[in-house]
Order: structure tokens, then sequence, then C-alpha cells
């Protein structure tokens, strides 16, 4: 995406962008590794610092207002030729609607927020107790949707995630050590597990975030498994506060609520 | 991997005498490893006691899978994909090819074996209960000789089996004396695919006269090795199904089993389901008995019409009137089998013409209003066959339109495809493809589409 | 680790990796997915369990899909393998290696060479697979990042496309 806002700014090719590896000897420090704001606070800057080459070039009157990528690869060329390395920076700073109290911790702690609906339908075996989604749907706003597909793949990726969340990855701890750290024993969704899952986007932009994006790669993190354990209240009128939801744990909560079906075992087992 | 190789060796002779003599040579000295899917597992986890191993992938006496007048001698080497892609198998023991489908993905089914799965013994292998449940044999074999046993007795403990010293298993013995039975299995994992089974079922029923003649139910992962619920079988047999009984079979199932607590599930969940599971066998049993019951009165009283009246009443089931009177003249049909197999027959015997009047008795796909002089009988079915079309969306709609016309363009007939069952975006991509196909290739397709949605509304004519 | 390895022997293996024949001199109980990384280069094969669950590992051996994490090396003998590298060898991505390009049938990548032969195989099996088909042939192959549906959307795609032929 970050090569797509470069072209967009400076009316290229997305062909003609490339992004370097980062290596700290070359590229400055950005802070920490974080998610969500990748496309929006660091494809702003990235705008910024396109259009501030465009401006330069302008400015020194090597670029006309109006030009073709061809006129623009000549102008940098002759740019370099006479002054050297060409670079852009644009740094950070607070949007000035923006106010927070580091002190007093009031105000808006963020320049724009996501939202998202999650649905799920859910089917419960009464037979293995075990819950299966037949159907998600995730609609999301995004401000702005850069790349459909790799959009797309993000939330439907996170709500996979949510899904192994609310159903399979049951983490198992003996003394402070995880038990069940394989592939073979902790519970990941494969391709047989997962419904169908239907993603759809509303865009009502965001000012401070490249061409109006905002981030969204944490939010499918979390609505899906609240959705799939409300689906599961709905089936079985019976309420849940924990996840991931097993069909043992499925199991013991309708043997508590008695329902006539549910026969107790006569035997407990033992090697 | 927490194993280093150099501490290993591994030979591989190039065939079984080869391996039984260097098993005979130094009993216990060398562990047999095909296809790897479990010795490699615990090998990099650095868990393998053995140090030196002897390879019997893919030695060609044990890959055979050798056909005799009663039975079929399974190689011990063929993986579960062998099982899988052997008709014999597919048909005559079904539940042998659904467990070996459960087991791992398609890379694990390539090299797994069937013998592997015995040999390491777990209680939760897919494919034990399945041997217990058709009585399977085993030819073991030795530097000394072959012996057969029966595999049940052969389990004895968790992970240990009666396999003497020098020995290998070269074949696993079925005799084809089940194709009468109701087989259905299920196993219950923590996720649909690569799941070490929490319970499973294997389980074979026989109805005569409306009562249990034979059963056979085996479960694994409820106790150290597979078991057939003997109890169980014990109460059910020779018995009318009913709820009453389904819940004391339910009761008894989920008290015989010996689950224990550990990491994948609970003994008390366990023993629950494996109750649940006998119940909805029996239940699926029961309701395959009264199916058959009602097909035998339908049959019945249809056997005893005149030619004409029988041909009329079944012509709804395909719209070619050659074919029902074929149908008609093939009576007495006594059972849902034969009336099927009649139907193929009398089907793929007919010349073209009869063909295409049977497909000119229905309605366009997306259009089951479409004016055809089928009987109502017949507009009935198809618009149940093809309700999912019916709820498509609008753009889905239009291309069906778009293609149904493109087809009758190119073939002058209109486009034939069993729809039961499948979306319209699945009859749009088949739509798609058959318009590439010559006539003789599109002719054929269609006929076997018509094939299929004549047998699935036999079906249903027997069960009203 | 033990203090003194006992010293046995590496074995001489010949094998065909993608149509180019290869002499490996490695211990027996080398695994598979080591000596094609290791000795071959060719790390396009990944390891991400090292328990035949992920797939990652996943190359094809005389035409069939297997764990290259649980072959010993002499098991792989005289055999003709296919990993990653051997698609699109000669610089243009086959019809499959394009559909996931263009469907974001990938996003880390860790799963994607495994998963595009996973996903050849299958299409050489089943041409025209269905989606249950489509879900079944992958269900070996682990994907933490896509949720998987773009993943069917290319293979039912490359399969449109005539991937398999």
């Amino acid at each position: 995406m970050l090569c797509q806002i470069v072209a967009e700014a400076l009316g290229l090719k997305y062909e003609d962008v490339s992004i370097a590896q980062p290596d700290t000897h070359a590229v400055p420090n950005s802070g920490p590794t974080v998610a969500s704001r990748t496309v929006m606070v660091v494809g702003k800057l990235v705008q910024s610092a396109a259009v501030g080459i465009e401006k330069t070039l302008t400015a020194s009157g090597m670029l006309p207002d109006s030009y073709t990528p061809e006129e623009f690869r000549g102008s940098c060329r002759a740019y370099v030729a006479k002054h050297g390395i060409f670079r852009s920076l644009a740094q950070y700073e607070q949007p000035g609607d923006i106010v927070w109290d580091e002190e007093k911790y009031r105000g808006s702690a963020y320049a724009a927020f996501a939202w998202a609906v999650y649905v799920a339908e859910v089917t419960a075996d009464l037979t293995t107790y075990s819950v299966s989604v037949d159907d998600f749907v995730a609609l999301q706003e995004i401000g702005k949707v850069l790349h459909p597909v790799l959009a797309k793949g993000q939330i439907t990726g996170g709500v996979a995630q949510g899904i192994g969340f609310a159903l399979y990855e049951k983490v198992i701890w003996e003394q402070g050590r995880m038990q069940n750290g394989q592939m073979t024993n902790y519970i990941m969704p494969t391709s047989a597990d997962l419904p169908p899952i239907r993603v759809y986007f509303e865009e009502l932009g965001n000012v401070h975030g490249a061409y109006g994006a905002k981030g969204i790669g944490e939010l499918p993190m979390d609505g899906p498994a609240p959705a799939i354990v409300n689906a599961i209240e709905d089936a079985l009128n019976v309420s849940f506060n924990s996840i991931p939801l097993l069909p043992e744990d499925i199991f013991a909560a309708l043997s508590e609520s008695a329902t006539p079906e549910i026969v107790a075992p006569t035997a407990r087992g033992g090697e | 991997m927490k194993a280093h190789p150099a501490e290993f060796e591994l030979v591989a002779p190039r065939t079984l005498p080869d391996a039984l003599s260097l098993l005979a040579r130094e009993p216990g000295g060398w562990l047999p490893i095909a296809g790897g899917t479990d010795v490699m597992v615990q090998y990099s986890a650095g868990k393998l006691p053995a140090r030196k191993l002897v390879s019997i992938w893919n030695l060609p006496e044990l890959r055979r899978i050798e056909v005799t007048a009663d039975e079929i001698q399974i190689g011990a080497g063929c993986t579960y994909t062998d099982l899988r892609e052997h008709e014999l198998i597919n048909r005559e023991f079904p539940l042998l090819s659904s467990s070996a489908s459960w087991t791992g993905g398609i890379a694990n089914q390539n090299r797994g074996t069937l013998g592997g799965n015995i040999i390491n013994a777990s209680p939760a292998a897919d494919s034990l209960p399945a041997l217990l449940v058709y009585e399977a044999d085993l030819l073991l074999v030795s530097a000394r000789g072959e012996r057969r046993v029966p595999y049940v007795g052969f389990h004895i403990g968790y992970r240990k089996t009666q396999l003497a010293a020098g020995e290998l298993i070269r074949a696993i013995c079925l005799k084809t004396q089940f194709s009468g039975y109701y087989a259905h299995a299920r196993k219950v994992g923590a996720r649909n695919a690569q799941a070490i089974s929490k319970v499973c079922l294997a389980a074979l029923g026989l109805l005569a006269d409306g009562v249990v003649d034979d059963i056979r139910l085996a479960m694994g992962s409820i106790a150290p090795i597979p078991v057939r619920l003997s109890e169980t079988e014990r109460i059910v047999k020779g018995k009318h199904i009913d709820p009453l009984l389904i819940q004391s079979a339910r009761t008894m199932a989920a008290s015989e089993v010996r689950p224990i607590d550990d990491i994948r599930s609970s003994a008390r969940y366990r023993a629950a389901v494996a109750g649940n599971l006998v119940a909805e066998f029996l239940e699926q049993l029961g309701a395959r008995g009264l199916r058959s019951e009602n097909a035998k009165n339908v049959l019945a009283r249809w056997n005893g019409l005149e030619q004409g009246k029988a041909a009329e009443e079944i012509l709804p089931c395909c719209g070619s009137k050659a074919w029902a009177h074929g149908m008609a003249a093939r009576r007495p049909l006594l059972h849902e089998a034969a009336l099927l197999a009649a139907c193929d027959e009398v089907w793929k015997g007919l010349p073209e013409a009869d063909w295409l009047e049977a497909f000119r008795s229905h309605p366009r796909i997306g259009d089951s209003l479409s004016p055809t002089s089928a009987p109502a009988r017949s507009a009935a079915w198809s618009g149940q066959e093809q309700q999912k079309v019916g709820a498509a969306g609008e753009d889905v709609k239009i291309a069906l339109a778009a293609g149904n016309r493109a087809y009758e363009q190119k073939f002058n007939r209109i486009f034939i495809v069993c729809a039961a069952g499948k979306s319209a975006h699945e009859i749009l991509e088949i739509l798609r493809r058959r318009l590439q196909n010559d006539e003789i290739t599109e002719l054929n397709q269609a006929a076997e589409q018509q094939r299929h949605i004549a047998r699935l509304r036999l079906k249903k004519w027997l069960s009203s | 680790m033990s203090q003194a390895p006992l010293d046995r022997a590496k074995s001489e293996i010949t094998f065909t990796v993608n149509e180019k024949l290869e002499t490996v001199h490695v211990y027996a109980m080398e695994r598979l997915l080591d000596v094609l990384r290791h000795e071959l280069g060719l790390t396009g094969t990944k390891e991400g369990c090292g328990e035949g669950e992920c797939g990652s590992c996943s190359v094809l051996i005389d035409g069939m899909l297997v764990n290259s994490c649980l072959i010993p090396a002499l098991q792989a003998n005289d055999t003709k393998i296919v990993t990653i590298e051997g698609l699109a060898a000669d610089g243009r991505l086959q019809i499959l290696q394009q559909a996931f390009l263009v469907c974001g049938g990938a996003q880390c990548g860790i799963c994607t060479p495994g998963m595009i032969l996973a996903s050849l195989h299958l299409l050489e099996k089943k041409p025209q697979p269905t989606l249950e088909e489509i879900r079944e042939g992958l269900s070996g192959n682990l994907c933490r990042c896509t949720g998987y549906i773009q993943i069917f959307e290319a293979v039912a795609d490359a399969a449109r496309r005539g991937a398999s032929t």
C-alpha cells in the first residue's frame, strides 16, 4: 500500500515505485513495531514525503505543475545531477485537533477509531457438543480501502484467528509451562474448519490517514469470538463467559443445567 | 529437531526376505520404518529409543492388494491413499476407507500405512475400530514362516501388540461378507482435519424382519486399546429399534467405556459422547429399516400393476416413455438396489431420441416455471431440486439465463444438470465448463446427469 | 545431546530435484527437508513444526505430496522430487502461482510453497475440484495469516484457467 500511496501522490505507475528493505543503518528510528497504524500513520507520512519531493522539484523550477511520469523521472535525474542525493523526510506530528492530556489522561487518545460489525451463524451439535461456524459476515469501516484484495485478506485472516480464539485454541498450563506447544496439540483451524467469511467495507474517510485510510488489522481479532459466543448462547440458552469454548466446556455447562438429553456417565475412567 | 542423524543407522533392503533375515539375525536390534509418519515424529523429538532402523517402505510384497473369492488381503505397506483409491475397499469395507480419509492430511495419507497404524497400537488409531467390526485377521511373517491370527487379541495393551521378535505384518485379511450391512463411522476430534480422536465409533448393523439381526460396535480412544462394546451389543441384538432401546443403549455404552482425562479431553465428556454416538447410529439404523420397509411396500404394490399403469407411475422419475416401459418390463423388482440397477441398465441402453425426450421433460435451470408437458409430479420434483437456485442473487440468475441461452444455441436443447444440493454458483460453473464440450462429450455428460436425476427421483418415489 | 555421537558413515544418495540429478553425501536418517535446504540450498521448503502437521515442508516425491520433515534421506534415494523452486523455473509464474498473487492467497508467505504444491497435487488429481474438495486437499497445510478463503479462490481460479494441463 505504501508504494500505491506514493504512486498515487506523484502520478506515477505502481511498478515504478520500489520499497527498500529497512536496514537500521540506513533508515531512521520509526518507533515500536505495532499494529493498526501502518497505512494510517506511516502511509500519511509517506504521502507527505512524496508530496515534499514534488514541491521541491516544482519550487526549483525543474518540474511543471502538470507533468507526465517521464517528465518526473527526467526532473529527478536533473535534480540529483545538480544537487546530489535527494531525500524527503516527513515526521509525525500530533494532529492539532486531537487534544490529549498525558498527565490527566483525558481527551482523545487516538486520532481515529475503526468500527465493525461481526455476525456469526453457528450450529451446536448435541451429539458431540461441538460448535461449528456455518457462516460469518464482517463489515468494517476502514476510512478508505486502498487495496481491496489485501484489505479483505487482513480481515479474513483476523476473523479466522478470532474463530480459533473462540472455539479451538486452548492453552494448557502446568506450573507455568505450556503443555501443548506443538502444532499437533495446539489446535488451530485448518482449511476444513472455517466457514465462508464474507467481508464488506464502509468508507467514511479519515482526515488524518493517507487518502482517508484507517487501521484495519487489529479489529478482526476482537469481534469474532464474542459474536460466536453470543450465537452459542442463542442456540443453547446457556450463558458462557470464557473462551475458548471447547466441546468439553459446553458439555459441562449443559450437564449442569440438567437438560434431559444429556446422560451423565455412570462410570469414570482410569487406566 | 532434537536428534542427531549421525547417531542412527538406516538400511533399506530391496526385498521382504532380505528385511526378514536382517530382523532374524539380530532379534530386537532393528526397528522397522515404513512411511515414517509415526517413527519420524518420535525421532525428531528425540524420543526414539531405537538407533538402528530398517526401511520397509514400498516393498512390493507388502504393498499388494489381493482379492480372492471370499476375502481381500491388504498388504501392510499399503498407504491410506492406497486404501481410499481401491474400488473394492470403498464398496465392501467403507469403514476402512473412511477411517483412512480421516487420518492426517493428504501428505500423511500418502505415506502412512495400515500396518504402521496397527503396530503403533495407539488407542486413538483411526483404522483399528474398523478392523474390529470387520473381524480382520492378520498375516504375520518372519524368517521362520507365516502365521494367521485374528486382529482381536493382537492388540494387548497401550501401544503393545503380540508381534513376536523378527516378525512383520505382511497383510490384513477381511472377509467380503458385509455388503448387506449398514455401515457407519464417526470420529470426534478437536477439529475437522488433522485431529487425534477423542472418541471414535465404527459400527455395522443388519436388520431382519424388523429386528436387529447383527450389530457390531467398536470404539477407540475410550480405553487403552480399541474395543467392541459387547454389553451394548448384547442388549440391542434381537430387539426392535425404538426410543426406549436407543436410550438403554446410550446409557449402557456410556458406562461400558473406560476413558481417561488427558491433554485432549475429559473422561466424562468421552463417556457421554460415546453413548451419544451409539444412539445416533441406532437412530440411523432404525430409520433405514423404516425406509427399507416402505420401499418394499411401494415396490410390492407397483410390481402388481398392469404394464401400462406401472410405466405411467414411474414416468415422472425420468421423462422417457421408453425408459418407463423398460423399467416396468423388468418387474418384479424386489428392493431398492435392484430398482436402481435396472434404472442404470435401461437408461444406458436407450437410443439418443429417448434421451432427448427425457431432457425435454425438464424446465430450464433457474426457470422452474418454463412450460413443459411434464406431469405434475415431475414439475414438483424439479422445483425441489432447483431450490437453491431460486435463492440466488439477481446477478447470478442473469448469468444463468445468459448461459442457458448460449447452451441452447450451441447444442439445440436445454442444459441438463442434477441440480439437487447445488448452489446457483456451482451450477453456473458447471454450465460454463460444459459449454466448451464437443457434441458427443456433451451428450454423454447430459445423459449421465439425467441418470443421476432419475436415481434421485426413484429414491424419493420409494419413500412416498 | 550425547557427548560422543557414534560415527556412522554417511550414505551416497542420488535423486532428481526439479529435473536436475543430484548426489549428496549425508546420513541416512538426515531429514529430506534438511537435505533440500542445507545441502542443496533450496530454502523454499520451510520447517513449520517438524512433526508433519503444518505442511510447510511439503514437496512432491514421484508425483505424491509428502511432508519432507518426515522422510529420511535414504528413502528419497532414486526418486523424482519437485520443490517450489521447480515451478516457474524459467522465471514465468505458472497459472496457479499467478492466481495466488492476484487473489491474495499469500500474506507472510511461510505456508505458501507448501500450499502451492498441495494445490498443484490436488489439481492434478481433480482438475475441477469443488470447494469441499479444495478444503480437503489443503487440510494438511496450516495458514495463520489468510484464513484460507482467498487461497480457495486462487485454487478455483487456477482450475478455471486450466492450471493442471
